[in-house]
């Protein structure tokens, strides 16, 4: 428990230094706030080359809520996802305008390092990505580097709660050492949740987690995010209308790059205002 | 009626689009292997022919005894151009694998920037510079300016011809490394340095190995390049800063002297010499099919 402690305490001195250094223009953007958003996008657009992929976007997501994304597949989420942790910076011709707001400060401004905001914004990508490393080492990666633990069974205690937490220890507890790439589909899905639990972000980005999962895993995988409401900030793509109608507390839908509607979770599946939102929800969009 | 006609007139046809596939595809497979018996051959024939012609030369003594000035001397030996070639090649290892692999990380891990477009282009524009070239180079730097051949101008030589190709084999082998392990560490707030080291690296290092490796082997035999810098010596190796010996300068001179003795060892250094490159070809092959290559730590 006081491993927790530590860790909390770490993640806060590091925002605290992030957020000294640019005290300037912490107070302007400060003002349009409200106290509950984490992070705010204004004017946000996105280009990939001459594909303008992200038009003019203005959302916020609130702090210890799930935001879900929703839209038909190349609207843009996984790039808006993207843009939320600065992992699209080293993406070939990619451009973008406007601001996104992290506690006020924008994180594309010089003063934001954009390492330590990927510790502070976690990500679970739409393809699992594990690396071809042993179970438990995938796990250990980032808490070894971030020097999470002092002794290895700090480490290993790490290493299970996130298992655990990502519904996978039951089936991976006897095969630690076995090499992550002979986990199935699905069970490296979970894996890869797991690693970027370990690391305790504040706020975590998961780009359809659940898309190769079965209905037992699914369910399991919703309970956790349910649960890490209660101290983190969850953004959610996901293409599973019931999972979005179960966890979302606000759902965001986007079209063709666009925001078209906005609304709090059960709303907007029962009645949505746009006539997108409408045929998308009910399968009629083509 | 009619549509049946159609689609019999279309099966017909497809299966004669098959049986004529087949035959080509039989056709290749049997070029291939002629192509492939091909190119064996001869390297099977000159490994046949050094044997031969060094197996009267061949002892112990041969590979541990010095030159002697007589062509007519008994217990000749080649130890000082062994241990020169090793000397020289480790010397050019120790500058040309840090600077290799460091430029090879580079023009990988960098690609997006311009100037490693222009460095990749200058990369392999000195891959292919004829190593006489480079002799002639370090000779006018190094030789000239120091009013002496020696074995550090010959490492020199040799590691200018190896940079690029370590470079070259470095940035395509971190390049196999799937672009998702790299975002998966730098999504976990790791930076892009430690995201190389840890991860690139150890992933790729199979292929850097065996390029280094492969660079190793192919100035093991480098002889142009070391008649203009290192020059040769019959005396036993002491220090790189005299003229050095080594196995392909003794091929060189020995096999184009008027002795039988002496023609007969140079096959002898020269079957050395064959061991020695395939005995880290063989490694090369050795630790890309073990667990080397693909395992984690
Ligand atoms: N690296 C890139 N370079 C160029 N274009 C890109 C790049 N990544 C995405 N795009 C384009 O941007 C658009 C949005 O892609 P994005 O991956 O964000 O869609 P998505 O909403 O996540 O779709 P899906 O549901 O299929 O995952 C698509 O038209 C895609 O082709
Ligand atoms: N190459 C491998 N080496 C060792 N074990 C493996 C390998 N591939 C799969 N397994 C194991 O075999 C079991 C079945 O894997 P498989 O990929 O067939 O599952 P699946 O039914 O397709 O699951 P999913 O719905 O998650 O894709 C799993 O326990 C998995 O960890
Ligand atoms: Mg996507
Ligand atoms: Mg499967």
């Amino acid at each position: 428990m006081d491993l927790m402690e530590a860790q909390q305490e770490r993640m806060s001195k590091e925002k605290s230094e992030t957020l000294e250094r640019s005290d300037e223009n912490t107070s302007s953007i400060n003002s349009q706030m409200s106290p509950g958003d984490r992070i705010r996008m204004s004017s946000l657009n996105v280009y990939y080359g001459n594909s303008h992929v992200l038009k003019d976007l203005n959302l916020t997501i609130e702090d210890r809520k799930i935001t879900v994304i929703m839209g038909p597949s190349g609207c843009g989420k996984s790039t808006l996802i993207r843009t939320l942790n600065r992992m699209n910076d080293t993406v070939h011709a990619f451009k973008l305008t406007g601001e996104i707001a992290l506690d006020g400060i924008n994180i594309y401004s010089k003063e934001v390092n954009p390492t330590l905001l990927k510790l502070r914004v976690g990500m679970v990508f739409q393809k699992p990505n594990p690396f071809p490393i042993s179970i438990y080492d995938n796990v250990a990666f980032g808490p070894k580097i971030h020097k999470l633990s002092k002794n290895r069974a700090e480490m290993d205690e790490i290493v299970m709660q996130a298992l655990k937490q990502a519904a996978l220890w039951e089936e991976v507890k006897d095969r630690l050492k076995a090499n992550a790439l002979s986990l199935s589909g699905g069970q490296q899905q979970r894996l890869c949740i797991a690693r970027a639990l370990a690391v305790r972000p504040e706020i975590l980005l998961l780009d359809e987690p659940a898309s190769a999962l079965d209905p037992g895993s699914t369910a399991k995988v919703q309970e956790l995010m349910v649960e890490l409401k209660k101290d983190l900030t969850l953004v959610l793509v996901t293409h599973n209308m019931q999972q979005a109608a179960t966890v979302a507390n606000k759902v965001a839908f986007l079209y063709n790059g666009s925001l078209v509607e906005v609304g709090q979770s059960p709303d907007i599946f029962e009645n949505p205002q746009k006539k997108v939102t409408e045929d998308y929800i009910s399968g009629r969009l083509t | 009626m009619q549509t049946a006609t159609v689609e019999s007139e279309k099966s017909r046809k497809r299966s004669g689009n098959l049986r004529r596939r087949q035959l080509v595809d039989r056709i290749a497979t049997v070029a291939i292997f002629g192509a492939v018996i091909l190119a064996i051959v001869p390297l099977v024939l000159i490994l046949a022919d050094i044997v031969i012609k060094a197996a009267p030369v061949m002892s112990f003594g041969f590979l541990t005894n010095l030159p002697k000035a007589s062509p007519f001397s008994p217990d000749q030996g080649i130890s000082n151009a062994i241990i020169g070639s090793f000397v020289m090649v480790g010397f050019a290892s120790l500058i040309a694998i840090p600077i290799g692999v460091g430029a090879g990380i580079f023009l990988s891990e960098w690609a997006e920037m311009r100037f490693a477009w222009v460095a990749s282009f200058t990369n392999d524009v000195l891959a292919e510079f004829p190593s006489i070239v480079i002799g002639i180079f370090v000779f006018v730097i190094i030789v000239l300016a120091t009013h002496s051949f020696s074995g550090y101008a010959g490492g020199f030589a040799l590691a200018v011809i190896m940079i690029p190709i370590v470079a070259r084999t470095t940035e395509e082998s971190l390049k196999l490394v799937p672009n998702s392990y790299r975002e998966a560490s730098m999504a976990l707030g790791v930076s892009r340095w430690r995201t190389i080291t840890r991860i690139v690296l150890s992933t790729g290092r199979g292929g850097l190995v065996t390029g280094v490796l492969l660079a190793v082997a192919r100035v093991m035999g480098e002889t142009a390049p070391l008649l203009l810098t290192a020059l040769g010596s019959t005396l036993a190796f002491r220090t790189l800063s005299q003229p050095t010996e080594s196995l392909s300068l003794l091929i060189y001179f020995y096999g184009t002297s008027a002795y039988k003795t002496w023609q007969a060892q140079a096959w002898g250094a020269a079957l050395v010499l064959v061991v020695i490159v395939l005995a880290l070809n063989i490694s090369v092959r050795a630790l890309t099919r073990g667990k080397f290559i693909t395992g984690g730590d």
